[in-house]
C-alpha cells in the first residue's frame, strides 16, 4: 500500500442521502484515531489496497491543456 | 430528480464527488463532466474516454443492483493551489492524492504521497496521522 500521511473516516450509518442534511451533517469528526473503529479502517483500507493497489505508471507530466476546457466549477 | 453542480454550492470536494461519483473523473483526466450530463447521455453513445466506470442508469430504471457495494474516488492536492486551476498543473507538483473508498456507511480517506518520477502513489508504508477533526 502506499505511504499513508493522514487518514480521516466518517461515519454515515445514519445517512440515508436524503435532504441537506446528507451533505454536511456526516463528516464532521474524523474518526480514524478512535479504538472502536480501527477494525473498519482495516477492512476499509483492505478495499483501497484492492482497488489501488496495482496503479499502474503513466506517462506524461500532466493534462494537455490544448486538449480540454475550462472547468465548471471551482471546488 | 437530478443534483445539479449548483445545488451543490458550498458543498466539500468530497461531498461533491460522492453525489456525483462518476461525473466528476479524476481532476487530473480532462474537464469535469455534469451528473446529469453523463446519465442521459451515456447510454446513448459511447462513453468520453476520459471517463471510468458504469453506466448507473439501469440501476436508476429500477433494475437490481449488482456488484460492488463500494465507491472509489482519487483527489490529488497541489502544491499551492486549492482550486481548479490546479487541473492544468503539473503531475509533478502534486502534493498529496486522497484515495477514498465509500460504502453504505463509511467512507475512509488516506491521504498518500506521490511519486512524481513514476505518476503514481508511493510504495512506502508509514504510521497514518489524524489529520484533523471539526467536531465541536
Amino acid at each position: 500500500m502506499q505511504t499513508v500521511l493522514a487518514t480521516e473516516l466518517y461515519d454515515h450509518r445514519e445517512d440515508e442521502g436524503m435532504g441537506s442534511q446528507a451533505f454536511d451533517s456526516f463528516e464532521l469528526a474524523n474518526l480514524a484515531e478512535v479504538a472502536e473503529f480501527k477494525v473498519v479502517v482495516v477492512e476499509l483500507r483492505g478495499l483501497l489496497v484492492g482497488a489501488f493497489g496495482s496503479w499502474p505508471a503513466r506517462e506524461g507530466s500532466g493534462p494537455d491543456r490544448s486538449a480540454g476546457g475550462q472547468v465548471e466549477q471551482g471546488g | 430528480m437530478f443534483v445539479t453542480l449548483a445545488d451543490l454550492a458550498g458543498s466539500s470536494n468530497f461531498a461533491l464527488q460522492r453525489t456525483i461519483p462518476l461525473a466528476l473523473p479524476a481532476c487530473t483526466q480532462s474537464k469535469p463532466v455534469s451528473y446529469q450530463h453523463y446519465v442521459t447521455g451515456a447510454p446513448m453513445a459511447s462513453l468520453p474516454s476520459q471517463l471510468e466506470g458504469k453506466t448507473l442508469v439501469p440501476l436508476l430504471a429500477g433494475a437490481p443492483a449488482t456488484g460492488s457495494a463500494a465507491a472509489f474516488t482519487i483527489y490529488p492536492r497541489w502544491r499551492e493551489y486549492d482550486d481548479h486551476t490546479h487541473c492544468f498543473k503539473s503531475y509533478s507538483q502534486i502534493e498529496a492524492i486522497g484515495l477514498s473508498v465509500r460504502t453504505a456507511t463509511f467512507r475512509l480517506t488516506d491521504w498518500t504521497a506521490w511519486n512524481a518520477s513514476f505518476n503514481k502513489p508511493g510504495t512506502l508504508r508509514s504510521s497514518p496521522i489524524i489529520l484533523c477533526s471539526n467536531a465541536a
